[in-house]
């Protein structure tokens, strides 16, 4: 028995007469001609799995199940993709996208073809010219392709009425990342003079199945410009439900941020903050925000005025789970533009002490430990005590200073970026620890 | 129990999935035809690195990219604020008869990169292209901030645009397109707290920002591989370690802090150690076991361990990480520019 796919297991095949997902398809035994390649007696098994190949190409047949089935196809003959008379273009072959068009919902309202429709029948639909010998032909539905042919109609015509801004919610639906049709719906939607707070009733609704399109966010924020500060509380509201969803959406954080910087709401920010990193402390969109809010907010202090009460709020979640390396690097970055002050503030070597009597191969305390010796720190007593222990306990031997001991500790806690660390040990700075 | 033996490269599968793509894509891929160019550059640029760049027709490959590009009628529309470029695909390009109504033009930064990347790559010579109305149109696209937009009428701005706009300038060996110490203040701008980069000023550091930050400085000439710290221009040794610790425990890297490993960021953050000399300190072969383990067996990667298809965005960025790894058989790349080494003449 030939196994029928790449794996590694062969299992027994059974032939696709028997089986009840194929029970709808008619097989369509095929004269191969005289360019066939390999003129040997088929096995039963390659002459039926090409006649049902055979079948689900004529029907053009783009199923999971016709997917599967080529990779069998294939694992009969992977030659006959190259060598055989079907035009590679029509291959069922295919693969998902992350996101696929909003088209393919179960409530889906049978569509009536726009050449069908008397409301368009003065509009000539503009086909694309692809030219003679085109690359990377798309296989367009044909209610993709006839709703692109009129938008390139009315969009040529420059035609601003209800029935555009309508052929453009068809367009978006099909297609949200084309920004020529999002561009000109902004050009209708001004010159209809059209009511945006329903149009951001629509977009609220298509946001959810796009939240990774550029052009919606983009889009939202047009709105929000129009509609000006009112339009704040409303887009904080709305970025917190896709964040219920997903509370990393790079995007939906873009915006949140532009919506404050140019709308305001700064309120409740740095509460929202914790919140976020209650749910979820790994949340580095959430630290990233924290960040954000107190070096911007116009209603806090700024950096200065904020590091001491972060430092301890930091301090605090660091040792709950040193594991977590976003509170290490918000840490660190409270100190941004003060290596002076980040050198000399104890309370940053005492908390990276703290953390190695819990766990003494913490790779961020470490570095951190590093960072501070390389840039001048002056080791307390306990400080070199603790590096004295790990040099034993790594049993390493021979004299190192401190910050050299620190990169052979982390040589072997920190395998993955081992060259590194040993890098690190002999690039120190002179005159360090 | 033996080890599982080393994952191999499955060569003919991925040669078989690219010449099918660069023929055709499948009905899925409707939503990514704004974007067709670009399609176009990861299936050939693929190929390229593959080694297998004769399996296309040159002449076909311009012809089809030329036809893309969208020139001035008359002089004074270099003034008009329009960007003379290429466009990203039919749907949002018009034939000249409509161009007299200025709201046609369509032309945009990234198609243009792609389309400029992809004529490098078939060996055409780009001074036929008229690069004076793309460099001087291009200019009008930059923000008082240094940023850029990606087209004249209103879209975001944000870094990918800033780097599309040097590799431009940089494939057309001319500086005139931008004001390069705007842009590099941008850049500046968008260093995190954490040393790596975000995509806009503020927003959280992010593998692919990184990538456009650090290779639009190199191109631009304002970094090299000096990564001492003091420097003026970014905080490098912060940078480093923020690039080195992406890579996860599963050997892949991570696009940010606390998210899973993702193929296209082994070239994302990999391609800025390979510009920033610091490739060697990353775990090669634990990189090459996780981006074969989403190898798949249609031909292509997908984007996670344990996904069943492929997309090719994800493809090609293994395939370009899988040449920064040295992988043999694979063509060598220009990392800054996104295209093989020996065709940036």
């Amino acid at each position: 028995m030939m196994s029928t796919s790449f794996d590694e297991g062969e299992v027994e095949r059974i032939p696709l007469c028997l089986r009840s997902e194929w029970s709808h398809a008619q097989p369509l035994p095929q004269d191969y001609g005289p360019n066939l390649v390999v003129s040997i007696a088929y096995r039963d098994e390659f002459r039926e799995t090409m006649e049902y190949f055979h079948a689900i190409y004529a029907a053009n047949e783009q199923s999971y199940p016709a997917l599967e089935f080529t990779t069998e196809a294939i694992g009969m003959n992977p030659d006959n993709f190259l060598t055989s008379n079907f035009n590679p273009r029509q291959n069922l072959l295919f693969f998902s996208l992350p996101h696929m068009s909003s088209s393919s919902d179960e409530d889906e309202v049978e569509r009536i073809p726009l050449c069908s429709r008397p409301e368009w029948s003065d509009v000539q639909p503009l086909p694309q010219d692809d030219g003679p010998n085109p690359v990377v032909s798309i296989a367009y539905r044909d209610e993709f392709r006839e709703t692109m042919d009129y938008f390139r109609a009315i969009y040529a015509a420059d035609e601003r009425s209800c029935r555009a801004l309508e052929l453009t919610t068809e367009a978006i639906g099909m297609n949200p990342g084309n920004y020529t049709v999002w561009h000109f719906r902004r050009l209708v939607l001004e010159s209809l003079n059209a009511n945006l707070h329903e149009e951001r009733d629509f977009v609220d609704r298509i946001t959810f199945q796009n939240s990774k399109n550029y052009q919606i966010w983009h889009h939202r924020r047009w709105l929000a410009e129009k509609l000006g500060t009112e339009a704040a509380n409303r887009e904080l509201e709305f970025t917190k439900q896709v964040f219920a969803l997903d509370a990393k959406n790079y995007h939906t954080w873009s915006h949140r941020q532009w919506v404050l910087e140019s709308l305001g709401g700064w309120e409740n920010e740095l509460e929202f903050c914790c919140e976020l990193l209650e749910d979820d402390v790994f949340n580095n969109s959430a630290w990233n925000q924290r960040y954000f809010v107190i070096t911007r907010s116009p209603l806090l202090g700024g950096l200065q005025a904020m590091r001491d009460s972060e430092v301890r709020y930091t301090s605090k979640i660091i040792l709950a789970d040193p594991h977590n390396e976003s509170p290490w690097r918000y840490l660190r970055g409270l100190y941004k533009g003060e290596i002076q002050m980040l050198i000399s503030d104890n309370k940053v070597p005492e908390l990276c002490l703290k953390v190695l009597e819990i766990n003494k191969s913490n790779l961020f305390a470490l570095s951190l430990l590093l960072d501070l010796l390389s840039r001048g720190h002056q080791p307390s007593d306990e400080l070199r005590a603790i590096i004295g222990a790990l040099r034993s306990s790594q049993d390493i031997a021979g004299t190192h200073g401190l910050a050299a001991t620190l990169c052979l500790v982390l040589e072997a806690v920190d395998p993955m970026r081992s060259s590194y660390w040993a890098w690190r040990r002999t690039n120190l700075p002179t005159g360090v620890c | 129990m033996d080890p599982p033996p080393p994952l191999r490269f499955d060569w003919e599968r991925h040669l078989l999935f690219l010449e099918m793509i660069v023929d055709g894509l499948p009905l899925e891929y409707e939503t990514q035809e704004i974007n067709r160019l670009t399609l176009a550059y990861f299936a050939i640029s693929g190929l390229n690195l593959l080694n297998a760049l004769d399996r296309v027709q040159s002449n076909q490959i311009s012809n089809w990219v030329l036809s893309f590009q969208v020139h001035p009628i008359r002089e004074t529309d270099l003034e008009s604020g329009e960007f003379y470029g290429f466009c990203g695909s039919r749907s949002s390009q018009f034939s000249s008869s409509f161009s007299e109504v200025s709201n046609k033009n369509c032309s945009h930064l990234a198609s243009t990169y792609c389309a400029l990347a992809i004529l490098k790559m078939v060996g055409y010579n780009l001074s036929n292209i008229n690069p004076e109305a793309i460099l001087k149109s291009m200019r009008k696209l930059q923000q008082h901030d240094g940023s850029f937009v990606p087209i004249h009428f209103r879209a975001e701005t944000d870094l990918r645009f800033v780097y599309c706009a040097a590799a431009i300038c940089s494939m057309l060996d001319n500086w005139t397109g931008m004001d390069k110490e705007k842009a590099k203040e941008y850049i500046v701008r968008c260093q995190s707290y954490d040393g790596g980069f975000g995509l806009v000023p503020d927003s959280e550091s992010h593998g692919g920002a990184t990538f456009c930050a650090v290779a639009a400085l190199q191109l631009m000439g304002f970094i090299g591989e000096d990564i001492s710290p003091n420097q003026e221009v970014i905080d490098m040794p912060l940078l480093v370690e923020w690039l080195l610790q992406r890579q996860s425990g599963d050997g892949g890297f991570q696009g940010r802090m606390n998210k899973p490993s993702d193929t296209c960021y082994a070239f994302w953050v990999g391609g800025v150690l390979k510009m920033l000399g610091l490739f060697e300190f990353i775990n090669k072969d634990a990189l090459r076991n996780f981006i074969l383990s989403c190898q798949s067996k249609y031909g292509g990667f997908t984007k996670f361990p344990g996904m069943k298809f492929p997309d090719l965005y994800h493809s090609y960025y293994s395939f370009s990480a899988l040449s920064l790894l040295g992988e043999p058989g694979f063509r060598s790349l220009y990392v800054e520019l996104g295209i093989c080494s020996d065709c940036n003449g």
